[in-house]
């Protein structure tokens, strides 16, 4: 009898483990915010901030919302010197801003594209067939996907040569991203005077975004802990 | 016996709220890394003279790769020209234009390059047909000369 009742204590407390952590796991789960009507196919694997991603060199106008068409000029082939056809424009010659076109030259002889992994925490840059001054322009968009503010941590971007110019404007470091904020960034690469002929550069942005310390008022948050005047809040959520 | 139970419902406890504590300190310092991947992969530009062919007599073409003409005339008569046919090839992948011509000539003697000059464009994996003509005012006079082409990119 004594043997007994002690498994049903010890049955209790592991019943009450597993209630508590079920339910820090669907508490877990709702804490990704609000879905768009047009994320839903997309978001069975999507855990990563990048949201779309656009290349002003492959050939296509890309309209989104809400920002309109992103890359106008992008249409596809070339006026006087054509390689890749309606899968690439004439070339970037100079950056280009969101929504304004940009110069280009009167030719298609290089081209870039840039897709998005499925879990949307990768984007992937090719550009073929590069030139000295081929200039062009990768927009893309970073969301916090959190429900608590987010910061940017650091932007490394990572190419040791000369042969190429690499920089990223439109996020910065320690810019705070409220609970499903979008910004635009651009990715610029110039190719260099000293570029060689058949050769291959790599390069890698790498983004790092952390918790905003101050930031999200939920228990057990980071925030909530150091934030001054949490005893007036009536509940565990702001 | 009631001690042992307290103790195995104090080790539960105790390993409960460890597990609770590390995944609170996990949740608090969420963090995520976002990749940009690039690679950049260049072209060729790339102008070589090809398929050089004698059209008068006594004057022989030969070319020195990739972009260097060599010209020989032999027991010229005077004021006469004499004239050769090559051809301009874009090799690369990547338009390319004529950036200079430039004649290494011998005293008494003159040459005209006809069929390209310096700023035409030349798309990738096109040729161009161009001819060398020479002369001299010296009786049977033998001479040689070479033509050096340079190649740039066509924005530039």
């Amino acid at each position: 009898m004594v043997k007994r009742f002690h498994f049903a204590k010890a049955g209790l407390v592991c019943l009450a483990v597993v209630v508590v952590l079920g339910s820090l796991g669907v508490a877990y789960g709702y804490s990704s915010g609000t879905l768009r009507t047009g994320d839903i196919m997309a978001m069975a694997c999507v855990t990563g901030p990048f949201t779309w991603v656009v290349s002003n060199d492959d050939g296509e106008v890309n309209n989104i919302s809400p920002y309109g068409a992103v890359d106008p000029g992008d249409d596809g082939g070339g006026t006087n010197h054509d390689i890749w056809g309606y899968r690439s424009s004439d070339d970037p010659s100079e950056l280009q801003t969101m929504g304004v076109g940009c110069a280009r030259y009167d030719k298609d002889v290089a081209r870039t594209k840039a897709c998005m992994s499925c879990d949307h925490n990768k984007i992937t840059v090719k550009i073929k067939n590069a030139y000295p001054c081929y200039y062009p322009t990768v927009f893309f968009g970073l969301k916090n996907p959190r429900n608590f503010s987010v910061k940017i941590k650091s932007i490394d971007i990572n190419y040791d040569i000369p042969e190429l110019t690499v920089t990223v404007d439109g996020i910065t470091v320690n810019q705070v991203l409220s609970p499903c904020e979008e910004v635009v960034g651009r990715l610029m690469i110039h190719t260099e005077q000293c570029a060689q002929q058949y050769a291959t550069y790599d390069i890698e942005v790498k983004v790092v975004l952390v918790q905003n310390e101050g930031s999200g008022c939920g228990w057990g948050r980071w925030g909530w802990w150091h934030y001054r005047y949490w005893w007036r809040h009536w509940g565990w959520w702001c | 016996m009631k001690g042992n139970r307290f103790a195995r419902v104090g080790i539960l406890s105790i390993a409960l709220l460890l597990a609770l504590g590390v995944m609170g300190v996990g949740y608090a310092v969420w963090t995520d890394t976002a990749i940009v991947d690039g690679t950049v992969e260049t072209g060729c530009w790339v102008g070589v003279l090809g398929e050089p062919a004698s059209i008068s007599q006594n004057i022989t073409l030969s070319v020195a790769p990739p972009d260097t003409l060599n010209v020989g005339v032999s027991n010229a008569q005077a004021n006469t020209p004499y004239t050769g046919s090559f051809e301009v090839n874009n090799a690369g992948t990547v338009p390319i234009k004529i950036g200079s011509i430039v004649f290494d000539l011998p005293p008494d003697t003159t040459a005209i390059v006809s069929g390209v000059n310096v700023g035409d464009g030349i798309d990738a994996g096109n040729t161009i047909s161009a001819g060398v003509s020479t002369s001299t005012p010296v009786p049977g006079k033998s001479y040689d000369f070479t033509v050096t082409f340079t190649f740039v990119l066509w924005n530039e």
